[in-house]
């Protein structure tokens, strides 16, 4: 892990001319709470972190840091999962001072917000319009909205809507030179720049302002958990369901493992520990459709052979329904101090070869698996527990991740459904991408990041002469 | 006109690899999926070389279960859909016309009526192969629902028109087919404020309200699909609506109408413009009846073709004066913008017009090129620079 170097001379003093003297921090004690983000394995030491409050004072210290042609590493909340926010020197550019709601129009439907709004502060302010922001990180409460455009955010909610890219109409993106930049999808005619700056992950630019598209509330929402004797079987009903012409707006799989964990923890939601999977099935729309849909996804998932179906009766059933998935990541805590969350999606017609064959992977590393994912959609986080305190293990934990990131696209997959490549997935882009692909890659951005200061070392491996 | 339809990738890459050595400047070229020479005509600058990737037109990979197909660009909307309806699922591309390939299609991203449900075009395509204009072969995307591996090209190739590369194949999400289908034509008097009609439409999409010059009356094109339930509801509420305000209703067989369902191909066959102008959903109505008036005006016969759930009007113009085709990206700018002039708290990044000009000459080309704002204009042109270089314009843009 890097250590903190001083500052240039005359660079400190001038960021705290432009944010003010509290809004930058660069004494050695203070960076350790920034050294990490959700990815605890993966830190480095930043050599200052700034905190801007609005897009001015953004613009000041993108140009103040271009000038002094220093390493800048945005971030929000740093709830990402994949090292994206981490520094290995640097400045770390953090938004969630920017954290305010600017306008909300309901006739239209669309809010104007800063980076650093936390994404369920979006939906509690759409909601008093009767909307809301569609897609749903698992980290809501605590993710910025800047974050989820930076990453492409997803959610269970993304089967049937779709991702943050398909919400977010307008950009404002500073870049690294401070220049202002507003981008939309392409309605003036030029390229889809929004759709580019979206799941760039802090190597464009920094984005000062966003549009996001929302959607009214849904009459009814219901639910219901299948549970199932065996892996394969929860497998066949996803298809099913979708034989049935059912596009649930959520279809979330648990393993034997993770229902073991859950079910012995506080957060039990009265699932046998006897089952080997539970299908979470969700569908919105009208009462009577939501009904319907709901009949038909029943028939679908007892047709390939689930054992029970528990149907929602109400709201706070719909929620314990939704326990067992939700609550996951809490009860593994119970058996090892960390957790590795791996992210990748494949086809669905992979996953019953694939799903045992990680659990293969993990046994033959001699670590611990548990599997809950987004079924739908194929996009899968086979989670290895281990102890970051012991190198051994996350020797053992890297070695898996990597053998499981080159099962996932031999069949046919990617390496990130949603978590993002940042530093973490950087050494398996060549799984993905060749010579001509990452030079492309490259040159876009070099073309907008010449001097190569945003967020280094994160999303594209080096070519010559390009960190 | 030279023209050139490539068997295979690889004879396109060659190709295009030996035309630039050739010619570095790279005269501007069209690409097409279908009918080059009729798409050529009056097109300015005239190109010097067609491609047609008609001979890239097979069906590749085909996976029910995976909800994805994968197409060279060239095969016909019409001729996948068909191919995937019949596995019982469907392609999200509603009232494409009959010649219109997959690759343009996806090149031109049109607005469909089926945008709130399905998603629009940039949501369907998960990966391409996009062969640069120094025929490097290039590959986006992975046919998976997600990934976010790297910068997101596919969404990037949607809607730029052959400027980045040539695609030649294309992977799409499909659908479970809809459980039930209901398509019904409302239709009234031209003379009819769209105002007052659309301000009790139901808060759904699958609307489409149309004006051809060779009638006197607007049509309003309804599509429901979905469950027994939902499709039950829908219908209910646009009988309610037709009643209210005054509209025959005829229902249309879904198997039958779907060719007429939105702008046939003869009518673009016509046009000499195509301009798609964004008012938002709350001043669609009223900038609906202002377009009118000023096409009227401008001489010519007009298409219009509004979306009012997603708050869009697509115009198909001919015959216009020229002084008016020179005029009119200015006006339908300051036509989309007036709806946001009341808005409390204008910003720029909400207000603002938003003209695509969607087919055009040069007229029509360098206004699209000042519609733009200086710093996105710079900031796309060295996106584009990556791809191959806005030096050398060995694509036009056939807007």
């Amino acid at each position: 892990m890097s250590t903190k170097r001083p500052l240039p001379a005359g660079l400190a003093p001038a960021l705290r001319a432009a944010v003010g003297p509290g809004a930058v921090i660069d004494h050695p004690d203070r960076l350790l709470a920034y050294e990490a983000d959700a990815l605890t394995t993966s830190r480095g030491t930043p050599d200052a972190v700034v905190f801007p409050a609005n897009r001015d004072e953004l613009i000041a210290v993108l140009r103040l840091l271009h000038e002094f042609r220093f390493p800048i590493i945005p971030r929000g909340a740093g709830t990402g999962l994949a090292g994206g926010a981490v520094a290995d020197g640097g400045v770390i550019v953090c938004t969630t001072r920017m954290c305010r709601v600017l306008d909300i129009d309901p006739v239209d439907r669309f809010a104007l917000v800063e980076p650093g709004t936390l994404t369920d502060d979006v939906n509690r302010s759409a909601a008093a319009h009767g909307l809301r922001y569609l897609p749903d990180p698992a980290s809501a409460a605590a993710c910025t909205i800047g974050g989820n455009v930076a990453m492409n955010s997803g959610g269970p909610h993304c089967l049937k809507y779709g991702v943050t890219s398909d919400y977010v109409s307008a950009l404002e993106v500073i870049l690294p030179d401070g220049t202002p930049v507003t981008v939309t999808r392409g309605d003036q005619g030029g390229l889809d720049l929004g759709g580019l700056f979206t799941g760039s992950e802090g190597t464009l630019g920094i984005v000062s302002r966003i549009r996001l598209d929302l959607a009214p509330m849904a009459p009814a929402v219901g639910a219901f958990l299948a549970l199932f004797d065996d892996l394969d079987a929860a497998g066949r009903a996803v298809s099913a369901i979708f034989e049935a012409g059912i596009v649930p707006v959520a279809l979330e799989l648990v393993d034997h493992e993770t229902i073991a964990v859950v079910e012995t923890s506080i957060y039990a939601a009265g699932i046998p520990l006897d089952a080997a999977a539970a299908l979470v099935v969700e569908c919105e729309g009208e009462a009577a459709a939501v009904a319907e849909d709901l009949e038909v996804a029943e028939d679908a998932v007892r047709g390939a052979g689930a054992r029970d179906v528990r149907k929602a009766r109400d709201e706070r059933e719909r929620l314990a329904i939704w326990q067992a998935r939700k609550k996951a990541y809490g009860a593994l805590g119970r058996l090892a101090p960390d957790v590795f969350v791996q992210d990748a999606a494949v086809p669905r017609s992979a996953l019953p070869d694939l799903l045992p064959r990680f659990g293969e992977i993990a046994s033959r590393h001699g670590l611990r698996l548990a599997n809950f994912f987004h079924a739908g959609d194929g996009n899968v986080h086979p989670n290895l527990l281990f102890d970051r305190r012991d190198p051994d293990q996350v020797s053992r934990v890297e070695r898996a991740g990597a053998e499981i990131m080159a099962l996932c696209v031999e069949a046919g997959g990617t390496i990130t459904g949603e978590h993002g490549v940042g530093r973490d997935k950087v050494r398996h882009m060549r799984l993905l991408f060749g010579d001509s692909e990452l030079d492309v890659l490259r040159e876009i951005r070099r073309s907008l990041d010449p001097e190569g200061l945003l967020n280094p070392g994160k999303l594209l491996p080096p070519a010559e002469g390009y960190s | 006109m030279r023209l050139f339809i490539p068997a295979a990738e690889g004879e396109l890459a060659a190709w295009l690899t030996e035309r630039r050595a050739r010619d570095p400047e790279c005269e501007p070229m069209l690409v097409t999926g279908s009918e080059p020479r009729r798409l050529a005509e009056g097109l300015e600058p005239a190109p010097r070389d067609t491609v047609s990737l008609s001979g890239l037109a097979d069906i590749e990979d085909f996976r029910p279960s995976d909800l994805t197909v994968t197409a060279g660009a060239g095969i016909r909307v019409e001729v996948l859909k068909r191919l995937v309806r019949e596995q019982g699922l469907w392609l999200a591309a509603p009232g494409t016309e009959d010649s219109q390939s997959i690759g343009g299609w996806v090149a031109a991203a049109p607005v469909h009526c089926l945008e709130a449900t399905f998603g629009p075009v940039r949501r369907q395509l998960l990966a391409c192969t996009l062969v640069l204009h120094d025929g490097r072969i290039t590959r986006w995307g992975r046919p998976v629902m997600k990934n976010v591996a790297g910068y997101d090209v596919p969404r990037l190739v949607c809607g730029s028109r052959g400027r980045l590369g040539v695609l030649t194949s294309v992977t799409l999400r499909l659908w479970p087919a809809p459980r039930h289908e209901w398509r019904a034509r409302l239709s009234g008097d031209r003379a009819a404020d769209p105002a007052e009609i659309l301000a009790g439409a139901p808060d759904t999409d699958g609307i489409v309200w149309r004006e051809r010059p060779d009638s006197d009356e607007f049509s309003i094109e309804c599509l429901v699909c979905g469950g027994a339930a939902a499709v039950s509801s829908r219908r209910e509420q646009i009988d309610r609506w037709a009643r209210s305000a005054g509209l025959r209703i005829e229902e249309l067989d879904p198997a039958v109408d779907a060719e007429n369902y939105e702008a046939p191909a003869r009518a673009r066959r016509a046009t000499d413009a195509a301009y798609r102008v964004s008012f938002g959903r709350s001043y669609l109505a009223a900038g609906l009846a202002d377009l009118r008036g000023r096409l009227h005006s401008a001489g010519g016969e007009y298409t219009l073709t509004a979306y009012p759930h997603s708050g869009v009007v697509r115009v198909a113009a001919s015959g216009l004066r020229p002084a008016n085709r020179r005029r009119a990206p200015t006006w339908m700018t300051a036509v989309s913008g007036a709806g946001t002039a009341g808005r409390p708290r204008p910003d720029a990044l909400t207000s603002g017009p938003s003209v695509r000009i969607e087919r055009g000459g040069a007229e029509e080309h360098s206004a699209a090129r000042r519609l733009r704002a200086t710093t996105a204009r710079t900031a796309e042109e060295r996106v584009l620079e990556a791809f191959g270089g806005t030096d050398t314009p060995w694509q036009a843009e056939y807007l």
